[in-house]
């Protein structure tokens, strides 16, 4: 089941009901939530469900253990005792969960890269290459988990004493497919205490849920379903042009799709009174890498920076103080999470050189508007800017050939068309109406955050309820004459 | 969406336009454009327990051409013959063998309440299995999730059970959305959701020469790539389930003293090539022969001969309309389905046993 098909819309007013009419306590909405939950997952697959389960009891008892191992109190050789004992079940317990995502997710990958090396070699293959179902959102429930034990270890945040509601903030449903990644300190209070429903909470969330749902099963299905995927099917049949035009069309259909799926999860979070992290921040509006990432799938780099770049960056090993490498150390993970192939592995590998360069030039740059105040305002100025902006959304662009194609040798064949040395087709049968359309809708989407953007929203919004009734019921219908029945999986959801 | 609405009742209030302004375009819509009822699998069941009908028809959506053959048998008779058919729309034969076993069967073994010991269906007599070569294909990777689903016949607990196996698939979410598009039968809205239909009515209002001109277009699309669908289909004969489920519904007609006709449904002449001809067509009615032959089953093979023209099967090229049905009914009870509407006058009088 997935938020955007129809089911959903049995499934989501059946819970809320539950949930609301039911006693205002904790323990109560929680246990409707993880009810929800567990019924939410076994739709995708039950008998992957013990393996959640299982992941969440180990990093709750380690939690439990790693607070009762407190050095607070002892004396400094007592506590160095301890100290080592907390080290070795943060250490277990993040094994644990990381080996589980090893075993699912990349076991095949490097069985297989072993054996192609093998073979090579002239030697016979070693290892079987496992093609294991992938447990939903295994990827995402991983990062959240780890992210507990570390914050617990570090002495970040309490450990949670309260099985039901850690279970709810690891595998609450709207969040189990494609995110966002939830930090414990957030959401862990939320569900510690009564929720209650009030209109702004509901209004917010109808709403973002709505622009979701017109995000993915609008936007991103159509242009995935009539330019991406016939185009990235055999690429060699079309033209540069047609290329180019595909490659936008899949950075919007990805931007659409995840960032309306994550849209779709937070509104959903809202109708229960819960606020989940936001995940997207108008991310075309970028005008450097970092900014991007910052903008981007954002639960993702922040979980990445707090708990990989941060400790390599700033601890004793030899990436201390060395950003570009801590940089590429991080990206290569991105891409590795993202899937096990060396599609990935190259996307992350750009991304990371990519960022290292930016840091480097940023730091050069920087030393230059100390010693020259107009290198600032050559910065503030409006062809830098432009640069800047079409550089990053570029190199976005070209980095997403190896996101999307199949394996190597199909991404250097739709790059090389993109230099347009061959013919084929000058477009792909797409209707210019729903272009046009989807075009209008990012960029306004986009738009709406700059200049007088926020005044027009906020204008907008401040007018009476029945004018922008008309508004949403317009927006409503126009959904139900262009959106098909049957949403496809989020791309986000594979990873 | 709304921060403006602090309170309940100012967020009740723009839902209430909302809800107004969508249903008032619905009305409209529907007005204009009102989506068809085509009959279900739970219409053939409810027909079936209350009009105790000498024939029954199991087929998949092409069953919408025996309504009207059932009106004129009906006619023919004064009513003493009675038809009612079950069609599993989308289905293929293991669909059709499972709608028989698990939603058929149960009614024709009931027994009536007064203890008598009789079927709660006295009169039937005949069964007719629709078919054509679509019913006994492999399924491919272009075949439309919808298909072959005898999800359409399900009951709640029917997709509980195949949920709980197989969590929510592509299979079983068809009857999710079967239930959602019956709920809303008369909205034109959610019945043509993303399809064109409401905007090429209103491109025919606005501009009808370039409505004209966009319809001929996606007609010659749609016929070329069925054309070509066809011909490929000769390439997926035969699905080994679907055969052993063909077998299984014989068996069982005749276990049952049943008459049996199988008839392969009319094909629209200028979709076959002449490859599609020779196969899948022209080798299905082959075999389709031989097994009927060897089963003692009558066989009606309409696929080519038939009084239909072309522009009789409309835009989706496999669905006779109204008009055509219409004509269609009367000539097929005047030929191959005479044998229906013949010896009434020794019937009894409720429509009961033939001497």
């Amino acid at each position: 089941m997935s938020p955007s098909a129809v089911e959903f819309f049995y499934f989501l007013p059946a819970v809320l009901l539950l949930y609301w009419l039911g006693p205002r306590r904790a323990t109560w909405q929680n246990a409707v939530l993880l009810l929800a939950s567990a019924v939410f997952y076994a739709s995708w697959d039950l008998s992957l469900m013990g393996i959640l389960a299982g992941a969440i009891a180990v990093s709750f008892t380690a939690g439990v253990v790693l607070a009762a191992l407190s050095t607070e109190g002892r004396s400094a050789a007592r506590a160095t005792v301890v100290g080592r004992w907390r080290l070795a079940v943060v250490t277990l317990a993040v094994a644990a969960q990381l080996g589980l995502l090893g075993v699912f997710k990349y076991a095949g990958f490097f069985a297989g890269t072993l054996n192609s090396l093998l073979t090579a070699s002239g030697m016979p293959d070693m290892l079987p290459v496992l093609q294991l179902v992938l447990p939903l959102g295994i990827s995402y429930t991983t990062l959240i988990q780890v992210g507990y034990l570390l914050d617990v270890y570090w002495q970040r945040v309490p450990a949670s004493r309260d099985p039901l509601a850690y279970a709810v903030f690891v595998g609450f449903f709207p969040q189990l497919i494609a995110g966002p990644i939830v930090r414990v300190g957030r959401m862990l209070p939320q569900y510690g205490t009564p929720r209650r429903l009030t209109p702004d909470m509901v209004a917010a969330g109808a709403g973002a849920f709505m622009l979701g749902f017109a995000m993915k099963a609008y936007a991103a299905d159509w242009l995935a379903s009539w330019i991406v995927d016939p185009v990235f099917a055999r690429p060699a049949g079309f033209s540069a042009g047609a290329l180019w035009l595909t490659l936008a069309g899949y950075a919007t259909q990805l931007f659409c799709d995840f960032a309306g799926y994550s849209l779709m999860a937070i509104g959903t979070g809202r109708l229960f009174g819960l606020e989940l992290p936001e995940n997207f921040r108008h991310p075309f509006l970028s005008k450097n890498l970092a900014e991007f990432w910052r903008r981007w799938h954002i639960s993702l780099n922040t979980w990445l920076f707090d708990y990989l770049f941060a400790p390599l960056t700033t601890g004793r090993s030899w990436f201390r103080g060395r950003a570009g490498a801590g940089f590429l150390v991080v990206f290569l993970v991105s891409g590795l999470w993202h899937g096990a192939t060396w599609t990935f592995v190259l996307w992350g590998l750009a991304h990371g050189v990519a960022l290292a360069i930016h840091n480097a030039y940023d730091g050069w740059y920087k030393g230059r508007c100390r010693g020259d105040r107009r290198y600032v305002a050559w910065r503030k100025a409006r062809p830098y800017l432009l640069v800047s902006w079409v550089v990053t959304q570029l190199f976005f662009l070209l980095t997403l050939i190896p996101f999307r194609a199949p394996d190597l040798s199909a991404a250097a064949d739709f790059a090389v068309g993109l230099l347009g040395l061959g013919g084929g087709t000058p477009h792909p049968e797409a209707f210019a109406f729903h272009l046009g359309a989807i075009s209008l809708f990012v960029l306004a989407y986009h738009l709406l955050e700059v200049g007088p953007g926020p005044a027009l929203k906020a204008r907008f919004l401040s007018l009476p309820g029945p004018v922008r009734g008309l508004v949403y019921g317009a927006a409503f219908v126009y959904l139900m004459l262009f959106t098909p029945v049957g949403a496809s999986t989020p791309i986000y959801g594979r990873f | 969406m709304a921060p403006g609405a602090r309170t309940f009742s100012g967020l009740a209030g723009v839902v209430i336009v909302v809800a107004v302004l969508v249903v008032g375009v619905d009305l409209a819509f529907s007005a204009a454009v009102p989506p068809p009822r085509y009959p279900e699998v739970e219409d053939g069941l409810a027909a079936l327990q209350s009009n105790d009908p000498t024939v029954l028809v199991l087929g998949s959506s092409h069953l919408r051409t025996f309504d009207a053959v059932a009106r004129e048998l009906d006619r023919r008779t004064a009513g003493v013959r009675r038809m009612v058919s079950i069609p599993v729309d989308w289905g293929k034969m293991s669909s059709y063998r499972w709608t028989w076993e698990h939603r058929v069967r149960p009614i024709l073994d009931e027994v009536d309440g007064a203890k008598t010991g009789t079927g709660t269906i006295p009169s039937l007599r005949q069964v007719i299995l629709v078919t054509q070569w679509w019913d006994f294909r492999v399924m491919g990777p272009d075949d439309d999730p919808l298909v072959n689903l005898p999800a359409r016949s399900w009951d709640f607990l029917d997709w509980l059970e195949d949920v709980w196996r197989e969590g929510v698939t592509p299979y079983n979410q068809n009857y999710v959305l079967h239930r959602w598009t019956r709920l809303f039968h008369g909205s034109s809205l959610v019945q043509f959701r993303g399809r064109t239909v409401l905007l090429d009515w209103l491109k025919g209002v606005l501009s009808p020469e370039s409505a004209r001109e966009s319809m001929e277009t996606r007609y010659k699309d749609r016929l070329g790539h069925f054309r070509e669908y066809v011909q490929r289909g000769g390439e997926r004969l035969f699905d080994p389930g679907d055969v052993q489920s063909f077998d299984a519904l014989l068996d069982d007609f005749r276990s049952r003293g049943l008459d049996v006709t199988v008839l392969l449904f009319p094909r629209m002449h200028g979709m076959l090539t002449d490859r599609a001809r020779e196969s899948p067509i022209g080798r299905f009615s082959e075999w389709m022969s031989l097994r009927c032959r060897q089963r003692g089953v009558r066989l009606v093979d309409l696929s080519w001969d038939h009084p239909l023209a072309d522009p009789d099967f409309g835009m989706d090229l496999d669905h006779p309309t109204d008009d055509a049905n219409r004509r269609f009914a009367p000539w097929i009870l005047d030929s191959a389905l005479g044998f229906l509407a013949g010896d009434v006058a020794e019937l009894d009088g409720n429509g009961g046993k033939t001497p």
